[in-house]
């Protein structure tokens, strides 16, 4: 039992910072990326843009991906409403809502991280952007220890795990339709390293994907990891076993008629990964699949948002 | 660094008394002796960090801007002994059982009233006095559950009472995070000092709490009632949710259904019987008092007047501590409890009065005039300061309306040494014990409170609000 507000907050407090993370991840492996000549600046900072910022697409472009301006937009800019700032103020002010049902430790761990990036003013550009690139994973890394360890398992990291994994599988699902958003599933042989090689490091997921996978299908061999894969704590899959387990928990107080409709709709969202023929005919088959699951996970997320966050 | 230390003549300095350490002092010096100017500046950045990660800030209000701010510590604590102590303890036991008895009076017979002891007008014309708290009964007869009362020390080494704060005090978070951060950053000092403890506050808390219960229940569940993370106390409230574990709400999250009141969860409604509140009587109840308010609850004034929640600090306490009705508190004491008042007020003027406020106005140059229902240092007026055009414009304001003014001589507060700029220099100081309110007119007081420093040099305007900062305060046994 917790107020309504309080789940609420624990929500987005969550989604924020695994937005955050995701974000911090993916800027720093394509940072990296650009400094090897082989890629254009459009070629390392479109994707980013992408997931994390479409609207500011264009103004970027113009600038022709200009690694300072974009670093800049994406991590302090006011206008980008997705910037890493905002990001992580919004965090802490959902975190300060609810801090009597946050411990102590992930509460002054979300502030110190808010004072880090406040010290950059909007205009700012870091010196050596690698170094604040660093310090920031691993502050976002700290941050899921210390929620890992302090947190008590009840209602609270119910929803914070709920929050967690429904931004990450979209974050997910977001950086695939990206990566293959300019390319076919028949891509040569060459390319295929460097392609997955980078949307698997921003994942996470590059050495797992070489202990694990092998054979000429690199292409399958990706999705199936980043779809299927339960051990691979990215995956959809994974993410859609995780959110299954934190709504039972959270169900157990409603009645009946609730549990079978928040039931109903994550069965369908989970059947459709589960009980699906791992292989992609088609880029058009893949789409069509990724903006169905999409469409799932944000029917599910509003599901939660009405009937725990919005009740009287 | 103690050797140049001068602080100011014909005033009270908390350590230095014709140039000679006072005792409760001696052990702190000669361990501050030991240390260097870099040592010093090491502690006072460690502190600061600490106050600024862990959150313990407030919000400064200007510009329509807020500012979060970390609340200015200084390192060098404020010590007094445990036989001053007592005095304090007592004086504030027996001020506030007088207040109780007055406020049980003021809202049901008025027997003071009829007695001659206050003048009914004066009643009346309080802006905080509610009509409709009227016979409103409340658990135990308690009104004051929760108070500040400010305390100086004058010239004489006596402490007075500047102000009796009975609605929301706030500060008593930073009495404790002092007290945190004192312990890392002089862990020997506090050990061979002996100093009480003060850390069991909201455990005390959370006992009235549970006492103030409508009905005996084993459990009643209790909240704490916040206007939201706006607020410039609001770490506070989260810092006493925290400490007591019970839920922090807002308005929003609370409704009254039927004359009880319940909160919004997860799983449905649930009865809430006992709220700390940390809003103001005017924003409790939007069908009462300001009908624009949406941080209170609509409704919830008849569920405490069925007696189905009780609030703390209860309806109406604003009467009590009004600057103006302070003046009889004095009278009050000898007349509800037949002793004589242990801690002694300030002298105060009654600027209604025609002839004592013609006398505050010859003597403006050595009187500080205040508003009788604002807190926080906001519309204070310094006569030794003031310029002769602001003064004449002040004038204007009070002949307007002299009920909302008093006037008191100005008191040098007393001083004591800071660490400012790489040395210690004298500041003037006030000290604010938090004192709780239980069944049977048990008050308790933790040893110590929160003392509230000018940092600006000759200052003695202690707000935070205004430029204050704070000092961890320790009551020594010698």
């Amino acid at each position: 039992m917790m107020l309504s507000r309080t789940a609420d907050s624990l929500f987005w407090l969550s989604r924020y910072m695994e937005r955050a993370d995701g974000l911090i991840r993916m800027t720093r492996t394509q940072y990296i990326n650009e400094l090897d000549n082989r890629h254009t600046p459009a070629q390392c900072w479109a994707p980013v843009t992408e997931v994390f910022a479409p609207q500011g697409r264009r103004v970027l472009e113009a600038m022709s991906f200009k690694t300072d301006a974009v670093l800049n937009y994406l991590l302090f800019d006011p206008a980008n409403n997705n910037a890493l700032k905002i990001l992580l103020t919004r965090a802490r002010e959902n975190a300060r809502g609810v801090q009597d049902h946050i411990t102590k430790e992930v509460w002054e761990h979300v502030n110190q991280l808010y004072h880090i990036i406040q010290q950059y003013p909007a205009a700012a550009m870091p010196e050596n952007p690698l170094e604040l690139l660093d310090e920031l994973t691993r502050e976002s890394l700290m941050y899921y220890g210390v929620t890992d360890i302090t947190m008590p398992r009840g209602a609270g990291w119910c929803f914070i795990s709920l929050g967690r994994y429904i931004e990450r599988c979209l974050q997910t699902i977001a950086i695939v339709n990206t990566a293959f958003k300019d390319t076919t599933l028949a891509w040569r042989e060459e390319q295929d390293v460097l392609q997955w090689r980078s949307m698997l490091l921003t994942l996470s997921g590059y050495e797992l994907h070489l202990k694990n996978y092998s054979g000429p299908e690199h292409t399958q061999n990706v999705l199936h990891q980043i779809i299927y894969n339960e051990n691979f704590t990215r995956s959809v899959l994974y993410g859609l076993s995780r959110i299954g387990k934190y709504m039972q928990d959270i169900s157990d107080e409603k009645n009946s008629e609730t549990k079978a409709l928040l039931g109903r709709i994550y069965g369908s969202a989970l059947s459709m990964v589960k009980y699906r023929d791992p292989h992609f005919e088609s880029e058009a088959s893949l789409f069509v699949f990724l903006n169905e699951i999409q469409h799932a996970i944000n029917e599910l997320s509003s599901s939660i948002g009405n009937q725990f966050f919005h009740n009287a | 660094m103690i050797e140049n230390y001068m602080p100011p003549p014909h005033i009270w300095d908390e350590m230095m008394a014709a140039n000679e350490i006072r005792a409760p002092y001696q052990q702190t010096v000669k361990a501050l002796q030991m240390l260097t100017g870099r040592d010093m500046d090491d502690k006072n950045k460690l502190a600061a960090d600490l106050f600024m990660n862990q959150g313990v800030t407030f919000t400064v209000y200007s510009d329509n801007q807020g500012i979060e701010r970390i609340f200015p510590y200084d390192v060098i604590p404020r010590i007094i002994t445990g036989a001053e102590w007592s005095v304090i303890e007592e004086g504030i036991t027996q001020r506030l059982r007088a207040l109780n008895r007055f406020l049980k009076d003021i809202y049901t017979h008025k027997a003071i009233i009829r007695d001659g002891i206050i003048p009914a007008e004066l009643i009346i014309s309080c802006p905080h006095y509610i009509r409709d708290a009227q016979d409103i009964t409340v658990p135990h007869d308690v009104y004051v559950h929760i108070s500040g009362i400010d305390l100086i020390r004058g010239a004489d080494g006596r402490f007075y009472i500047l102000e009796d704060n009975l609605r929301t005090p706030s500060g008593v978070s930073y009495m404790l995070e002092n007290r945190e951060v004192t312990k890392r950053i002089f862990p020997d000092l506090l050990a061979g000092n002996q100093v009480r403890m003060v850390g069991n506050y909201p455990l005390l808390l959370h006992n009235v709490l549970n006492e103030m219960a409508p009905q005996h229940m084993s459990r009643p569940v209790i909240v704490l009632l916040t206007p939201g993370i706006y607020n410039s106390a609001y770490y506070e409230h989260t810092f006493l949710a925290r400490q007591m574990g019970i839920p922090l709400v807002e308005g929003r999250d609370l409704y009254v259904d039927n004359e009880k009141v319940y909160m919004k969860t997860t799983s449905g409604p649930k009865q809430v019987h006992v709220i700390y509140r940390r809003i103001d009587d005017d924003f409790t109840d939007p069908l009462f008092f300001k009908p624009d308010s949406v941080l209170g609850v609509p409704g919830i004034m008849g569920a405490y007047r069925k007696g189905n929640v009780s609030l703390v600090n209860a309806v109406g306490n604003g009467v009590a501590d009004d600057k103006a009705v302070y003046a009889y508190v004095p009278e009050m004491i000898r007349y509800y409890l037949n002793e004589e008042p242990i801690l002694p007020n300030v002298p105060t003027y009654q600027l209604s009065d025609p002839a004592v406020r013609q006398f505050v106005f010859e003597h403006i140059e050595t009187m500080v005039v205040k508003r009788t229902n604002q807190s926080g240092g906001y519309g204070m007026i310094m006569g030794p300061v003031i310029t002769e055009a602001e003064w004449q414009k002040a004038k204007a304001v009070i002949e307007k309306e002299p009920r909302n003014f008093i006037a008191q001589p100005v008191i040098q507060l007393s001083t004591a040494p800071c660490y400012i700029n790489g040395k210690l220099q004298p500041r003037h100081l006030d000290l604010r014990p938090y004192a709780l309110c239980g069944a049977g007119e048990s008050v308790q007081i933790v040893p110590g409170g929160l003392t509230r420093v000018a940092l600006k040099e000759g200052s003695l305007v202690v707000n935070s609000s205004q430029g204050g900062g704070s000092k961890d305060t320790w009551v020594v046994d010698l």
